[in-house]
């Protein structure tokens, strides 16, 4: 029943249009953008969000609003056919009515995260009555996520496991860039395992800032460090803590180094 | 009514945990239980998990869960589940907990999604929405089929290039998506909290483990 669509290329919508807006919405009229985002397309989205690190929602969204603005100005004061494709063509990756939407759903959802983690991180750190009961935490999954990092979709659905991105090896790689000896290697298996490091360690910003060469991690030193990621950090009691050898029975527990320009306002523009 | 706190303090407590409250202090009581508390409530609102219609999960509890605190107060402690933002909106917790009437405040009818494919989703999101009263009550539709501008033949939504949930709507040439209402009433749901007696025997462990 359905009719072929005629795509026609590029130039020709150019050619009919007077400026690069035109053009856009010509494409987004007929249909013709992508719809959804990509997985390169969400990384680079939470790339951008990185900079953001505990910043509110919606300066991420006046960005992302701000950055696409910027991108069709640009373009219009081009007059290089060619260089105007171009724009079009990268617009057309990241931009677009429902793309904007996607984006704006998405920044909003990880901005809460990290806002809400931010919460999290204070509580754990700030009172020295906490500190002193539960001097580290233990980082594990909470919430069940359909395609779990460590894993990715292979032919047919299939789950094939992708061991070098699990988090056990991010937490690996995270330790040996943290500078201390304040962690544990990781204990049990990938999903269902956990790892223990004291409040005060390095290896939390490590994890956060994607230690290992990871692109998808938010720069936090707390949940989620990544995007879409179901893990937690919960309390260590410090019974257990001196029993897993992190800390002495009567040694002073040290807070995590907090940033809080960092954790409150915008770091880079 | 958007933030929901649960007081572990000495009005409600069992006599044990007051003496222990006593003996601590506020804050040492805070920090012995702190973390314990705060994981109990969130593995709880984990459980919560998908809704009643079975539905895809929009992760609505999930949400809350991330942002659970515990504070100390002037007799004790409070569990503190801070609102969040949906849908644009900020919500609480409270009108599951409590229940209540919600009303329209920016709009005149509110919208009820009534498909799985609008589950988690405002009619903003759907092109071409169109308005359909019956007598069981007024539906926003969106059509799966639709004619084409240049050749007035009939084609059908989204066969090229949408995928998902969008997608799907070519399977039928008329989908309900919303129910208009001019209200909701809720009941109220005590168990999407967990019970006092878990979150007072929590407390009690953790207090106790310290003295041990």
């Amino acid at each position: 029943m359905g009719l072929r669509r005629h795509r026609p290329p590029q130039q020709m919508i150019l050619g009919d249009s007077s400026t690069v807006a035109q053009a856009l919405q010509k494409l987004q009229a007929e249909g013709k953008l992508p719809q959804g985002l990509s997985c390169e397309q969400l990384a680079k989205l939470s790339r951008a969000i990185q900079k953001y690190s505990g910043e509110v929602s919606d300066r991420i969204i006046k960005k992302i609003l701000a950055d696409w603005k910027d991108k069709i100005q640009a373009a219009q004061s081009l007059t290089d056919p060619a260089a105007q494709r171009g724009v079009i063509y990268d617009l057309t990756q990241f931009v677009g009515n429902e793309e904007i939407a996607n984006s704006i759903r998405f920044a909003l959802k990880i901005s809460q995260e990290v806002a809400s983690g931010a919460g999290q991180y204070l509580n754990q750190n700030l009172s020295p009555e906490v500190l002193d009961e539960y001097p580290a935490l233990e980082f594990k999954r909470l919430f069940d996520r359909t395609v779990p990092r460590g894993l990715k979709r292979g032919p047919k659905g299939a789950l094939i496991m992708v061991p070098e991105d699990n988090w056990p090896s991010r937490w690996a790689a995270a330790g040996a860039e943290a500078g201390d000896e304040d962690w544990l290697e990781w204990e049990g298996d990938a999903q269902e395992g956990r790892g223990v490091a004291l409040k005060s360690s390095g290896i939390w910003q490590a994890l956060g800032n994607g230690a290992g060469g990871y692109d998808d991690t938010l720069g936090n030193p707390f949940p989620p460090f990544a995007f879409n990621s179901g893990f937690m950090t919960f309390g260590v009691h410090r019974d257990e803590a001196v029993n897993l050898g992190l800390i002495g029975a009567d040694e002073v527990a040290k807070p995590a180094k907090i940033n809080f320009a960092k954790l409150f306002s915008e770091v880079a523009s | 009514m958007n933030e929901v706190s649960i007081r572990i303090a000495s009005d409600t407590a069992t006599p044990e945990l007051q003496r222990w409250i006593g003996e601590l202090g506020v804050a040492r009581f805070h920090g012995r239980v702190n973390d314990d508390l705060v994981q109990v409530t969130m593995v709880h609102l984990k459980q919560l998990g998908g809704n009643v219609r079975g539905y895809p999960s929009t992760g609505f509890y999930e949400k809350f869960a991330r942002g659970v605190l515990c504070i100390p107060t002037e007799n004790g402690v409070a569990v503190v589940i801070p609102p969040q933002i949906i849908q644009g909106r900020v919500v609480g917790l409270g009108m599951r907990v409590f229940g209540g009437t919600i009303t329209p405040q920016t709009v005149k009818m509110l919208a009820i999604p009534i498909s799985p494919v609008s589950y988690g989703h405002v009619p903003g999101e759907f092109p071409n929405l169109f308005l359909l009263k019956t007598v069981k009550g007024d539906y926003l539709c969106q059509r799966g089929e639709e004619v084409s501008d240049k050749t007035g033949r009939i084609r059908q939504v989204g066969k090229s290039g949408l995928k998902g949930n969008v997608g799907r709507r070519i399977n039928s040439n008329l989908v309900f998506l919303f129910k208009l209402v001019s209200s909701v009433t809720q009941d109220g749901n005590r168990d999407v909290l967990p019970s006092d007696e878990k979150l007072l025997q929590t407390a009690i462990d953790a207090v106790g483990r310290g003295l041990n």
